[in-house]
């Protein structure tokens, strides 16, 4: 009794998957082959114009001039003192620790750490007193000063801690995590002659 | 002869839920791609730093230099020798940039140093870009997280 016609509207439709498996894993594989994780990059913007002539320091300018020298330690190449020169006041820090690397594929010990966290005290002290001049002469911290900045740097040291500097001198983050500004004019000392 | 019959069927699994899986995958990798970090050299361990911000909008030229610890250059794919030489790619990019419309004051040079490379080498190349006119830097740091 079987009619062919029925047999034909009953049978499934078939798609042919195979080829578009092969395309939709080859995508696949090359999303993934390319894939990276990247951490959030940021900036710190300098701006240096050739064409400005050195502002000669009167004592009125002499107010809203910061000087950062930054000395390295001759053998390690990290730094080792802080020097700042603002109005009459000049303070220097010494570094109490180096900061310790960790070998490929090691992790640091507690002791180490601490170690790396003293390190870093020393840049605290540079914010701390950063802090305590623009404060003094601002009565909003937020919007950064007018105050300006010139870094003196040893030329051998690493750039890992002439970034640590610049950091502790153009901000800090408060208790609610907000970044509040503190020197945002940053240039480095004139080295072309040298 | 029900038998016979079922002999003869080819086995098929269900793909149905393996393809939408992988067009999920598909669709993720393709959001998440980035093309545009392809002059970022992957041999610069930068600086940390908490305070850096991504710029809130991108330069209208940027020329992004890669400096290596040993003081060699990196700009994209080329890598340069030292800083004494970098003055031809400067003023390539200073030409593409002025021929876009970019005055040379307004190019940013982003400057990607190695932790371990010498500060006197980064404020070279800084006196190498000013003396071409260019005078918007950007030291590039890595976010850190505590």
């Amino acid at each position: 009794m079987k009619i062919r016609g029925y047999d034909k509207e009953n049978e499934e439709i078939k798609l042919a998957m195979t080829p578009m498996i092969d395309i939709v894993f080859q995508l696949l594989v090359f999303f993934i082959m390319t894939y990276k994780v990247t951490t959030m990059e940021g900036d710190y913007n300098i701006r240096m114009p050739a064409a400005a002539a050195e502002p000669t320091l009167t004592e009125e300018t002499l107010e809203d001039f910061l000087e950062v020298r930054l000395k390295a330690d001759p053998e390690t190449r990290f730094l080792q003192t802080i020097e700042v020169n603002y109005g009459a006041d000049r303070q220097v820090w010494n570094r109490s620790a180096f900061p310790v690397r960790p070998a490929a594929g090691e992790d640091l010990t507690a002791a180490q750490m601490q170690e790396n966290r003293d390190s870093r005290k020393v840049f605290a002290s540079l914010n701390q007193f950063v802090i305590n001049i623009v404060g003094s002469g601002s009565s909003d911290p937020g919007s950064g000063s007018k105050i300006e900045a010139e870094i003196d740097a040893d030329p051998a040291l690493r750039y890992e801690d002439t970034v640590y500097s610049i950091e502790a001198i153009s901000g800090y983050k408060d208790d609610q995590k907000r970044i509040v500004k503190l020197i945002e004019k940053i240039k480095f000392r004139d080295t072309t002659n040298q | 002869m029900r038998f016979r019959r079922k002999r003869n069927e080819i086995l098929e699994g269900d793909l149905t839920p393996m393809i939408d899986m992988t067009f999920q995958l598909i669709a993720f990798f393709m959001l998440v791609i980035n093309f545009s970090e392809v002059e970022l050299s992957e041999e610069i361990n930068l600086p940390m730093s908490e305070l850096a911000r991504p710029p809130e909008e991108a330069p209208p030229f940027k020329i992004t230099l890669n400096l290596k610890e040993d003081g060699s250059i990196k700009f994209f794919d080329q890598l340069i020798a030292g800083i004494d030489v970098i003055k031809p790619v400067l003023v390539r990019e200073i030409r593409q940039a002025n021929s876009d419309g970019v005055p040379t004051s307004d190019v940013v040079v982003i400057i990607r140093a190695d932790m371990d490379a010498r500060t006197g080498d980064v404020q070279r190349l800084m006196n190498k870009c000013k003396a071409e006119q260019l005078e918007n830097f950007s030291l590039r740091v890595i976010e850190r997280l505590r």
